[in-house]
């Protein structure tokens, strides 16, 4: 059953073969955004909500854009966002865990903002498909989201080939996602303030 | 000049240890922990002749003393202090995923930003790390976007580094893969793309 298969394949252990599982769960591309991918989640991810990308090193934006560094890994182990129905405190919690671990592993960060768009920008290109958006709900954290795609080329592709389609398509999702950027002491009425430099 | 395999022995090589260079010495140079550019960027913070500074690495470079291009460079400095930033991080250092920086391709960063710092303003990329642990540039602008992605050298040779790149000029598409990269100067397709209006 798919909607068995799409939740087994959240579940996967290796988090760089995420993507290519739960893509191959479905029979259609995107496939899993249908169903309820963890029974933390809420429910699938609608075109109309606002996908937020907490943004927490400076060298992850460029002029306001995200830097396309950051937006590699669709096709491996995806691209953890927040739901905008998630609580202050589920933002407090994902915030406080980036820090704590990044810390942990030799490099300061903090919060410079929350970068807002919509599922639906980053789902369509055009009338084509783009990104999938699965809701990727976990214990303590019912509103996250990760966005992914399916492989983006053959399995007997060149390395060359699978760098240029990751290249291409950081820029195509960099664009879409724009430049909407919130700093922390705006982001609903400053919640985040307390992980802004200057604290 | 002779070819330069290693970016730490570049000024060494090149400046005899007995020239005296204002107050400075070629011996003055730590040669065993940091990278050059980052040796020289301190030793030019430390109260030495900026001209004196600027004409030996230019010297060192093997390329004609023109314009004082490391002095006063808040873009260079800006840059190689970010890719320090990354020094000492480990697998993880994102608070996710990322596979810790490689420091052969953080050495050659720092090579490849010097010569960066001579591009037009607007095209002057921005230093990111991405979850390969490859340092990464990237720049977003009307008419110019780069994304280039410095990767360890693939087989002992004078190369520091393979250099790939994804880039959009003009509307028009360009894609290089696995560009070597000797430290020396840039790779004439990537000079060509930044300073050239021309493809």
């Amino acid at each position: 059953m798919t909607c068995e298969n799409c939740r087994a394949a959240n579940l996967h252990p290796v988090a760089e073969e995420r993507a290519r599982k739960i893509s191959d769960a479905a029979p259609r591309p995107c496939g899993c955004e249908l169903f309820r991918m963890s029974h933390h989640s809420p429910g699938p991810v609608l075109d109309t909500e606002d996908l937020c990308l907490l943004v927490s090193d400076p060298q992850m934006i460029m002029d306001g854009w995200i830097h396309p560094s950051k937006l590699m890994n669709f096709d491996t182990c995806g691209q953890s966002v927040l739901r905008e129905g998630a609580s202050d405190q589920e933002f407090l919690i994902t915030m406080g865990e980036l820090v704590t671990r990044s810390k942990e592993k030799g490099r300061d960060r903090w919060c410079l903002g929350i970068l807002r768009f919509s599922a639906e920008a980053v789902r369509y290109c055009a009338s084509d498909r783009f990104l999938c958006v699965y809701d990727t709900g976990m214990e303590g954290k019912p509103y996250h989201a990760d966005l992914m795609c399916a492989p983006l080329v053959p399995d007997n592709a060149t390395s060359g080939q699978l760098k240029r389609a990751r290249m291409e398509l950081a820029r195509e999702v960099l664009i879409a996602i724009g430049r909407d950027l919130v700093g922390p002491l705006e982001f609903r009425a400053g919640i985040l303030a307390s992980y802004a430099r200057s604290s | 000049m002779s070819v330069v395999t290693n970016p730490t022995v570049l000024v060494a090589d090149s400046i005899p240890a007995t020239t005296k260079l204002g107050t400075f010495r070629s011996n003055d140079l730590n040669i065993t922990n940091m990278s050059i550019p980052f040796q020289l960027m301190n030793w030019a913070t430390s109260g030495q002749n900026t001209q004196v500074v600027s004409s030996s690495i230019l010297r060192a470079l093997g390329r004609p003393s023109t314009p004082q291009w490391y002095t006063a460079d808040a873009w260079l400095s800006e840059t190689l202090s970010a890719l320090r930033s990354f020094r000492g991080t480990q697998s993880g250092w994102d608070g996710e995923n990322s596979h810790a920086p490689i420091p052969e391709t953080l050495d050659a960063a720092e090579m490849l930003s010097a010569f960066f710092s001579e591009a037009p303003a607007d095209r002057r990329p921005s230093v990111n790390v991405g979850p390969d642990g490859f340092p990464s540039f990237a720049r977003n602008v009307a008419d110019f976007y780069l994304h280039l992605v410095v990767e360890p050298r693939r087989h002992p040779s004078n190369c520091i580094a393979n250099l790939t790149w994804y880039a959009i000029r003009n509307g028009e598409k360009v894609f290089e893969e696995g560009v070597p990269f000797d430290g020396t100067s840039l790779p004439k397709e990537l000079s060509s793309l930044l300073n050239s209006d021309d493809l």
